[in-house]
């Protein structure tokens, strides 16, 4: 492909010319966006692309980036943005990757730089352009400057002078508004215009005045200094003072605690209040789905496969989402405003006894709607110690999915005494959190030693947070989630049907008492008892039933029966699950809406061993409880485990022990309350 | 802490308000880039916001939170104490 120079009109849709042969020419010129973590980088790459981006990762690593096609100049370019930084000397997996890219040596070679500076922080953008343009210039791949929030930086009375800004920093500089979409069609322009263009002037890029002195970053920051007064003239004073006044209260001691949690309360409050509405219209398409699949196709393995296997286990998935998209959604725009970063600050004094950052609190709570954003959201953690430690303990906080477990097991126990009722939901809450600082505490201590990096982070400007930003990453996360767990999920929901519907057993393979039972409910006109019986039968005969009458005795120890242990082996994906699966064995059929819950959990309440002794005693009815809140028990979370740690190996641990730690603590908790009587 | 006092101290024991010089950064070599990084380095002025922990600079035209330990590691020259720190 040509190196040429530039054609000054290059026709159209014929690709920009490039700089380099670095076999991007068929798709166009890469181009990386380069700056700061509050710079109001992704705002622009957002404005750029828009919906045509798309979240990927970097070849060989876990580093995620965005990338989006863009029309620069009426032709196709690639653009790419880069995970914030504050300097190219990386201390992180994600600014590792940044810098290679930015000095050459990464995954993707991009044709051209575009720095994003924050026009209200000037001076501390400024630092990384002191390194960029030394990169750029080493490089030779041409760099301009997207001199961010003008619009705010002009309110505030900061007045930017972009020639002396231009000629200090040797390149173009482009003031631009990504919230109004001000500057956007010059900055598009000379986008356009910048690949393949030479590498600007040469310019100082750190203070050679004799009186500095100290190192490299010094020196650097007296020029990033110097030419931010030359630009800019003194700083701003009114800039910052909003946010000041704010942060008295949100970063006190106790204040901030306290607003930390209305903050949370509100987020919380949001995602359940509005979450419901969407969960219910997806469940309901769900069985209308599978209805009138169930009406078309004729009866048979094939429809079984596609209503109960397919769109049940793609429904199971998606009933999800609404709690996610509104977590990630809420959080966008925290993030935004700058609140984030607060929360983190306010929280680290409490988090580092346990041996984890301030950073890992808002995941923690995020996991009390739903592990998998949760995890998702833990990329904020620099350190990978840190960082596996909270993905490691984040599915043990009681998340949604639970909600139905505890409700079945709490009705068992307690229907009639909302006070105690209470008080186990708020206990079983409770053991979750208890277990996850537990855990991860030990984990700091034995298998991720060290201590926990200390704190630091910028506090950024208080700003008004943008929807649009937010929808984008809200739908981005969305996509994310379907991809990735869905395929998996697919999967393995398919071998969880195929194992409770083989070995299939007909009328004739029951026994002469079974088949009795059934012709009788029959003739007395009882179809749907008789149903339900045959599906109990057939559950029991199947895969998943003979395995949960052979790990029975694993389970005995714990005070579960055979069919509470096929409850156990059929939730390994969805705990929920198991609210299901206990309908069928306890004949009520596998549709559970809210007359039914009363009916199964009368069921079960009566149900008795062999012996004439109650199954569900409360000790049996406790053990499953402990045994829920602490187990694994679903496979969406363990393939963001997957996807985040990038190892199987961790999948593998953070099954394992959770699932030790839900059969130790049910063991004793059974035991325990035998030995007083509860039995 | 008398205004004109040239004796280092530790920033996580200077008095709030102040602005300071910071003269050595004693952190491990990690943590010392991640507050270079920011703008804490060696002959940077700052200014100490809020203390306690984790306690609020102002450093390079922002605001940076950072734990106590770190500040620990971090010794500083006071320049100036405008007026008496508004919490004493």
């Amino acid at each position: 492909m040509s190196t040429a120079a530039p054609a000054p009109t290059p026709t159209k849709d014929a690709p920009l010319p490039v700089a380099n042969d670095s076999g991007s020419a068929a798709r166009g010129p890469v181009i990386a966006l380069v700056g700061n973590p509050n710079s109001g980088k992704t705002s622009l790459f957002n404005r750029l692309t828009g919906l045509r981006a798309q979240t990927a990762n970097f070849a060989g690593t876990t580093v995620e980036h965005r990338r989006g096609r863009v029309r620069i100049a009426g032709h196709s370019a690639e653009l790419i943005d880069l995970p914030g930084l504050y300097s190219l000397d990386a201390t992180t997996p994600d600014e590792r990757v940044a810098r290679q890219v930015v000095v050459g040596e990464g995954p993707v070679k991009p044709d051209a730089l575009v720095l994003v500076i924050d026009a209200t922080n000037l001076e501390r953008n400024l630092f990384l352009a002191s390194q960029l343009i030394e990169a750029s210039r080493s490089t030779e791949r041409p760099m301009l400057v997207a001199l961010n929030m003008m619009d705010l930086a002009t309110k505030h009375g900061v007045h930017i002078d972009r020639k002396k800004l231009e000629h200090d920093l040797g390149c173009p500089v482009l003031p631009v508004s990504a919230r109004s979409g001000e500057g956007f069609s010059e900055l598009n322009s000379a986008i356009g215009k910048l690949v393949g263009s030479p590498v600007g002037l040469p310019v100082q890029t750190q203070c050679a005045c004799s009186g500095c002195a100290g190192c490299a970053f010094s020196r650097r920051y007296d020029w990033a200094e110097s030419v931010a007064r030359r630009a800019a003239g003194d700083p701003s004073v009114t800039l910052g003072r909003t946010t000041e006044k704010i942060d008295r209260f949100l970063t006190h001691r106790v204040v901030g605690l306290i607003g930390f949690a209305a903050v949370m309360f509100a987020t919380f409050w949001t995602i359940y209040s509005l979450a419901s509405y969407p969960m219910d219209w997806i469940e309901g398409l769900t069985a209308s789905a599978g209805d009138l699949l169930g009406r078309w196709l004729p009866a048979g393995d094939f429809r079984s496969l596609i209503v109960d296997g397919i769109i049940g286990g793609v429904g199971g998935m998606l009933v999800f989402l609404p709690q996610i998209c509104i977590l990630f959604f809420m959080l966008s725009l925290l993030e935004d405003s700058g609140y984030l970063a607060r929360a983190a600050f306010v929280m680290d004094r409490l988090m580092q006894r346990v041996g984890l950052p301030g950073k890992a609190f808002v995941p923690m709570l995020s996991a009390h709607a739903c592990a998998i954003p949760a995890i998702m959201s833990t990329r904020v953690i620099e350190d990978r110690r840190d960082r596996l430690a909270t993905i490691l303990v984040l599915p043990l906080m009681t998340c949604s999915a639970r909600v139905p477990v505890y409700a079945l097991v709490i009705a068992l126990l307690f229907s009639n005494s909302p006070v105690m009722a209470a008080t186990v939901f708020t206990a079983a809450y409770a053991l979750g959190i208890v277990a996850a600082l537990a855990m991860a505490w030990l984990f700091k201590r034995t298998l991720l030693p060290g201590e926990t990096r200390p704190l630091v982070i910028e506090l950024p400007n208080y700003r008004l947070p943008s929807l649009r930003n937010a929808l984008l990453q809200t739908y981005d996360r969305a996509t994310v989630f379907i991809k990735n767990a869905g395929t998996t999920i697919l999967l393995i929901t398919f071998v969880l049907w195929a194992a409770s519907t083989y070995p299939k057993t007909s009328f004739e393979d029951l026994t002469a008492e079974q088949q009795t039972t059934i012709i009788q409910l029959e003739e007395v006109g009882d179809t749907e008892t008789a149903e339900h019986l045959m599906a109990e039968y057939s559950l029991e005969g199947s895969i998943t039933g003979h395995i949960g009458q052979t790990i029975e005795p694993v389970f005995a120890p714990l005070g579960f029966d055979w069919k509470m242990s096929i409850g156990v082996v059929s939730s390994f994906a969805a705990r929920e699950v198991i609210v299901s699966t206990l309908s069928v064995l306890y004949g009520l059929g596998d549709e559970v809406d809210h007359d039914q819950t009363a009916t199964l959990t009368d069921r079960l309440r009566h149900s008795t061993h062999t012996d004439g002794t109650k199954v569900f005693s409360t000790a049996a009815c406790l053990s499953l409880l402990v045994f829920y809140v602490l187990a694994m028990q679903c496979l969406p979370t363990q393939v963001v485990t997957k996807r985040e740690t990038g190892s199987w190996r961790w999948t593998a641990f953070q099954f394992g022990y959770m699932t030790v730690l839900a059969y130790g603590a049910a063991l004793v908790t059974y035991q325990t309350a035998a030995a007083f009587g509860l039995g | 802490m008398p205004p004109t006092s040239t004796q280092p101290a530790r920033l996580s024991e200077a008095p709030a308000g102040g602005v300071f010089r910071v003269v050595r950064v004693d952190a491990e070599s990690q943590d010392a880039d991640r507050l270079k990084a920011m703008g804490v380095c060696r002959g940077r002025r700052l200014s100490l916001i809020q203390n306690g922990d984790p306690l609020i600079v102002c450093v390079v035209g922002s605001r940076v939170g950072m734990s106590s330990r770190l500040a620990d590691t971090v010794y500083v020259e006071l320049e100036c104490l405008p007026s008496p720190p508004s919490e004493a």
